[in-house]
């Protein structure tokens, strides 16, 4: 420690000399930490504006969907996934695409659409709900095993009555009513009390009731169709249908 | 000065000083952290606090909805019940979720997105567009600035956004129609025999039974609790109040001077000849030509009614010869009115150019301003002033009785005393209502409350209509009492006689279904009964002329096997059992069913696909927040 007393002379000139070498340093250094604390601000802002920009685009897209435009559409699906990946419009706008392109009966590309969200999906539960409907989608094509493996990507305890009323669907595809039986339950015991889809789901449940004879299958029905298995009997005559 | 201390102290005593000025300093506002906190949240979702006021908003724009859907004297005493908290407090979660979720997921909504959704809101609207006023206005009203609503409009959009797309494109698959109108349409045929347990004749129970059963069922066959209530009720209608005198009845009819005008009235007839704003000058010219013709003609002696017959083009007047009946200033074209209003009684004016073409116009009579005099408007005017002291009476005194009660939460005499009221007093009433006040449910649910019966404290005031509250205190407490197996006898025996015949009847069910099961067809044992089967022939499952009890059950039961139907005996509620013989189900056939039929199912199914995606993202996101709920602040 330096005990001396400094005089004032000395002092300002120490201070001085000290400005002479590190000042240009500091004024540097002052410099520096604006621009990246600018750079970071609009760094920042960029993001913002990107993503922004990507609901846009969606809007767009959802246009193009309402009026059929499926060329447009498939244009700004691209886009959208090629360029906006870090936001959930990029896989909401593969689905819309989707939908489009399977009320269109292209299956196959409804599919891949689906399957690009599944698997890379940004937000994790979107990735689950686009799983659940490319599932259903297998199983419109027939291909009921390949649907149940597709379910299991769907994380436990997560969307448990959709995934149990698609497995459902699927093992009576397969013609294991009694699994079936116990995917619906499943389903049901996990579904609110308060939900509409309750009393339909329950009817599926109770077509499969223990001890049912076994089904006759009618001869037109098509094999493509969701549970060509159903047991859709015709035990005595009256045919008349009521609604 | 520190110079000199600087001087005075050796090294060692100066660390000392400065360590100890360290500590104060260093651990400056430390003790915050370990203050327990003063936590008001009423949820956490994650790091995200949702506050006691955010809920009180939501509760408070509950009240106006349903004020406004079930009129201002609605009892909706049970937005403040600890359950419906619950509910409005989970949809702010599920809300804060979606939000985070939103956030976390790289939605961001535009500025112009933004702005086109205010500029949408209806409230905003008063005249059809954006208003700037009314904007500012509302949300004065709201206690809002425009930032904070931007910020509310921008989450609300965030936050809706993924489900919302979700919701945009799910589907539907043909199969998954299919299968659900084989179920829709399916049909099923059966026949039924119904019981019921209070036809089984059994012997009257005996006294060594009902001593038993009376014994046991000591303490269930108390009186129920029950009290007595004394209470003030405030209802504005009923406050006296003195008969206004004329003077003031002026006073306000004065006040109310628009109230009471009727403007000035003309009597008017016009010809039309039309002509279209944006045709171009020629025709303009020609029209204005054959205005002044018409004109020309009128005035040279023509009936202004034969002219307009003959070529007003203005179809609702033209055959009435132009006749517009009494008219308004402002019911017309401003020009029109304008021209209108400055004719003498029996003038026609030149021809006006209004939005439609150009008229001319004959004034012929008119009726000026005037005012309904006092006599034929007292009536109303006193009714109006009794009613406007009485309320102002009735907020007086419900503000006065709060704070009496505030100050004085063990009495009510005293308060009643003090306002001038009377203090009524209820009969014993138990949990499940009375007579008068105790028929209101915000009363039942107050009585009972801990704060009233247990502590015996004064409620709070509690709304019975609107201008119309009560304030209850409990005035005599009635404990269960037993009773004699004299006042129960009649009770008791009838219990126990409906389970000896529902024991009876569940025996001889019990008994036919293993003949039926054996093969006796249903036929044969209702014959045996004494009665007739009823026959239900390929109903489907939400046939409406059918027991719902049997129906429910029976398209819960197994298909049959051809030839052979299926037979059970079920438990219906009210104490009866059917025998029942299922002879046929026939799945509904989806290629049958009408184009109409298909895009109904398709509809709907949709819908739940969409119900059911929901629920279950939104309980995902629940699954994987961290989400408290403060149930003692609800």
């Amino acid at each position: 420690m330096a005990d001396d007393i400094i005089d004032a002379h000395e002092q300002s000139e120490r201070a001085r000399q000290w400005l002479q070498q590190n000042g240009s340093s500091i004024v540097i250094g002052i410099l520096l930490g604006l621009a990246v604390l600018l750079g970071w601000q609009r760094w920042q802002q960029s993001g913002v504006s990107h993503r922004a920009e990507a609901m846009v685009k969606f809007d767009d897209l959802k246009a193009a969907v309402d009026k059929d435009d499926a060329e447009l559409a498939g244009k700004l699906v691209e886009d959208l996934r090629k360029n906006y990946a870090d936001t959930a419009h990029a896989a909401l706008g593969a689905m819309e695409l989707a939908k489009l392109q399977f009320k269109a009966g292209k299956v196959p590309e409804a599919e891949a659409q689906l399957r690009f969200v599944a698997d890379s999906g940004t937000a994790s539960l979107v990735r689950s709900v686009a799983a659940l409907r490319l599932a259903r989608l297998m199983l419109a094509r027939g291909e009921a095993q390949k649907a149940l493996d597709q379910l299991k990507s769907v994380p436990a305890e997560t969307f448990v009555v959709e995934r149990n009323q698609v497995r459902g669907d699927a093992l009576l595809a397969l013609g294991k009513i009694e699994d079936a039986h116990k995917a619906y339950n499943d389903a049901l015991a996990a579904m609110d009390v308060a939900s509409q889809a309750r009393p339909a789901l329950e009817a599926k449940r109770d077509d499969l009731a223990a001890g049912t004879a076994p089904a006759v299958v009618p001869t037109s029905e098509t094999p493509a169709v969701i549970a060509p298995a159903v047991p859709a009997a015709t035990v005595e005559a009256p045919a008349a249908k009521q609604g | 000065m520190l110079q000199t201390i600087r001087e005075k102290l050796s090294g060692w005593i100066l660390i000392l000083i400065m360590g100890m000025l360290l500590v104060p300093f260093a651990l400056f506002g430390i003790n915050n952290y370990f203050q327990a906190q003063v936590e008001n949240f009423v949820a956490k979702v994650n790091e995200t606090e949702i506050t006691q006021q955010q809920l009180q908003e939501r509760l408070d724009l509950q009240r106006r909805q349903m004020r406004q859907m079930l009129g201002e004297d609605a009892d909706i005493g049970f937005v403040d019940t600890v359950d419906n908290k619950r509910r409005v407090l989970d949809a702010l979660i599920d809300e804060e979720l979606r939000y985070q979720d939103a956030r976390a997921a790289g939605i961001e909504v535009p500025a112009a997105k933004l702005q086109a959704e205010i500029l949408a809101i209806d409230a905003f609207k008063p005249g059809g567009s954006f208003d700037q006023d009314t904007y500012v206005a509302v949300l004065r009203n709201m206690s809002m600035t425009p930032a904070m609503f931007q910020q509310r409009v921008l989450r609300d959009l965030s936050a809706r956004e993924i489900v919302m797309r979700l919701n945009d494109s799910a589907f539907v698959t043909e199969g998954e129609i299919d299968a659900w109108l084989r179920l829709q349409n399916q049909t099923r045929s059966y026949a039924t025999v119904r019981l019921r347990a209070a036809d089984e004749t059994v012997p009257a129970p005996s006294e060594d039974e009902i001593v038993k059963d009376y014994e046991a069922r000591k303490d269930a066959l108390k009186t129920p609790e029950m009290v007595t209530l004394e209470y003030v009720e405030l209802k504005a209608d009923a406050i006296e109040v003195a008969t206004p005198s004329e003077e003031d009845l002026k006073v306000r009819y004065e006040d109310l001077k628009d109230r009471y005008v009727v403007p000035e009235q003309r009597l008017a007839s016009h010809i039309l000849v039309e002509v279209s704003a944006d045709a171009d000058a020629d025709a303009q010219k020609a029209a204005l030509t054959k205005a002044e013709q018409l004109l020309k003609q009128i005035r040279d002696g023509k009936d202004f009614a034969e002219v307009a017959k003959a070529n007003s083009d203005d179809i609702g007047s033209k055959e009435q010869g132009g006749d517009l009946g009494w008219v308004e200033k402002g019911a017309n074209d401003p020009a029109f009115d304008e021209a209108l209003f400055k004719l003498g009684v029996g003038q026609i004016g030149e021809p006006v150019l209004g939005a439609s073409g150009y008229h001319l116009i004959q004034l012929r009579e008119v009726r000026p301003e005037s005012r309904r005099p006092f006599e034929e408007v007292r009536a109303e005017i006193e009714s109006e002033y009794r009613r406007d002291e009485q309320e102002s009476r009735y907020n007086d005194l419900a503000g006065r009785l709060v704070d009496e009660i505030h100050r004085d939460p063990q009495s009510l005499a005293g308060p009643a005393e003090k306002l001038g009221i009377e203090l009524k007093r209820s009969a014993p009433f138990a949990r499940t209502g009375g007579a008068d006040i105790a028929a209101n449910p915000g009363v039942l649910e107050q009585a009972f409350s801990e704060m009233v019966l247990e502590r015996g404290q004064t409620s709070d005031l509690i709304d019975i209509a609107k201008n119309h509250v009560v304030a209850i205190r409990v005035a005599e407490r009635i404990a269960p009492e037993p009773r004699t197996l004299e006042q129960v006898r009649p009770e008791v025996e009838a219990k126990l006689r409906l389970e000896a015949q529902r024991k009876q009847l569940a025996e001889k069910v019990g008994a036919l279904e293993a003949r039926m099961l054996a093969g006796e067809s249903l036929e044969v044992i209702a014959k045996e009964l004494g009665k007739t089967p009823e026959l239900a022939d390929a109903v489907v499952r939400t046939a409406g002329n059918q027991d719902p009890r049997v129906l429910d059950q029976v398209f819960k039961l197994p298909r049959p096997a051809v030839g052979a139907p299926l037979r059970k005996a079920l438990e219906l509620v009210g104490d009866e059992r059917a025998l029942v013989e299922l002879s046929a189900v026939v799945d509904g056939d989806p290629k049958a069913a009408e184009k109409e039929a298909r895009d109904a199912a398709r509809t709907q199914l949709v819908a739940q696909w969409r119900e059911s995606e929901t629920r279950a993202y939104v309980a995902a996101l629940r699954k994987q927040a961290q989400v408290t709920v403060a149930e003692d602040r609800l």
